[in-house]
């Protein structure tokens, strides 16, 4: 894979990298509807699912390290405008708005489409108050470009605090998102959880378990009877102790 | 340099106009439109009420064209006044 490294026919490669991508994407999607026409569990299937976008994002961050500021930031300036395009509208299409927002909509009706038009006027806002000054400043970060354009640190940092703020919300429905997919996924409830023993974790145990078929809302007094009768080498004490009698009933 | 300053202040005058436009129109569809969404919901649109058809694709389709448009319109202001970046 040493033509990601080129610098010279990067642009050339691009649509073939981009090609290359979505072909395996497409192929592993057809991969996957054939192994579950022949039986394969669901569990295995989003074990791989998440296995695959794992595997394929390190594989990208490893592809394009670099060490340069100019390249990190920007890509060394080198991506075209149609590849930035898609690179935002992907952003667009986040874990916050497939899951959080399609949710959110459905329990608040109307009103919650102000975030639907929030965010996506927000690109006007950007488009047109940063975008045009932003390269011309030789910027690569807004904090950097309000610091230039303001002058001095006292602005850099309102603007850092300000993206602070925004970036947390953001990132914590995204986690949110990502967590609830995961469990879906590797069947393993993560806002149930009390205990995670990073030397067997849950997810590993539950992902080896058979399908048993209910995806059930994950209580921990559920989910500790659950996990003793699925696999009896855990500690019994423990899932005793949480789950009181019902585990013991067993 | 005369001539780089004046180009300079044309390229700032119609950069700003043109930033004055843009954010009107963002301010109708971001705000004032669904100032007015409960009136707007009389009328209908596909089958949707109208207020409602603007949040959920009305506005979005506007902001996305309006992006292309500014787009344009900023490089075409950009090359004209000598500012454009080499790319």
């Amino acid at each position: 894979m040493s033509f990601l490294r080129g610098s010279g026919d990067f642009i050339d490669n691009l649509p073939r990298i981009y090609g290359f991508y979505t072909g395996g994407f497409i192929i592993f999607i057809i991969l996957m509807a054939i192994l579950e026409q022949m039986g394969v569990k669901a569990d295995t299937i989003g074990i791989l699912f998440v296995a695959f976008t794992v595997l394929i994002y390190a594989g990208i961050g490893w592809l394009s390290r670099t060490m340069q500021g100019d390249a990190y930031y920007v890509a060394g300036r080198q991506v075209p405008p149609v590849f930035n395009g898609m690179a935002t509208a992907a952003d667009w299409m986040s874990g916050a708005s497939f899951v959080a927002m399609a949710g959110g909509i459905y329990m608040g009706g109307h009103a919650y489409l102000a975030f639907v038009v929030g965010w996506t006027g927000g690109y006007v806002l950007v488009a047109v108050l940063m975008a045009p000054y932003l390269r011309k400043f030789g910027c690569y970060t807004v904090p950097d470009f309000i610091g230039t354009r303001y002058g001095g640190n006292l602005a850099r940092f309102c603007a850092v605090v300000v993206l602070v703020v925004a970036s947390f919300t953001y990132v914590t429905a995204q986690i949110n998102a990502t967590g609830t997919i995961a469990s879906r996924a590797l069947r393993d409830s993560f806002r149930g959880r009390r205990v995670v023993r990073p030397a067997r974790h849950p997810a590993l145990l539950d992902a080896r378990r058979h399908a048993r078929g209910d995806l059930d809302p994950g209580g921990p007094v559920h989910r500790a009877d659950h996990r003793l009768s699925g696999s009896g080498d855990l500690d019994v004490e423990q899932a005793g102790l949480r789950s009181g009698s019902s585990a013991r009933l067993r | 340099m005369s001539d780089d300053a004046s180009q300079r202040a044309e390229h700032w005058r119609r950069t700003k106009s043109l930033m004055i436009v843009h954010l009107i129109i963002w301010f109708v569809f971001a705000y004032l439109l669904h100032w007015f969404a409960p009136q707007l919901n009389g009328m209908s649109i596909l089958g949707f009420p109208l207020g409602f058809y603007m949040a959920a694709q009305g506005s979005l389709i506007v902001f996305v064209v309006q992006l292309f448009i500014f787009v344009r319109q900023q490089d075409r202001i950009d090359v004209e006044c000598g500012m454009a970046e080499d790319s």
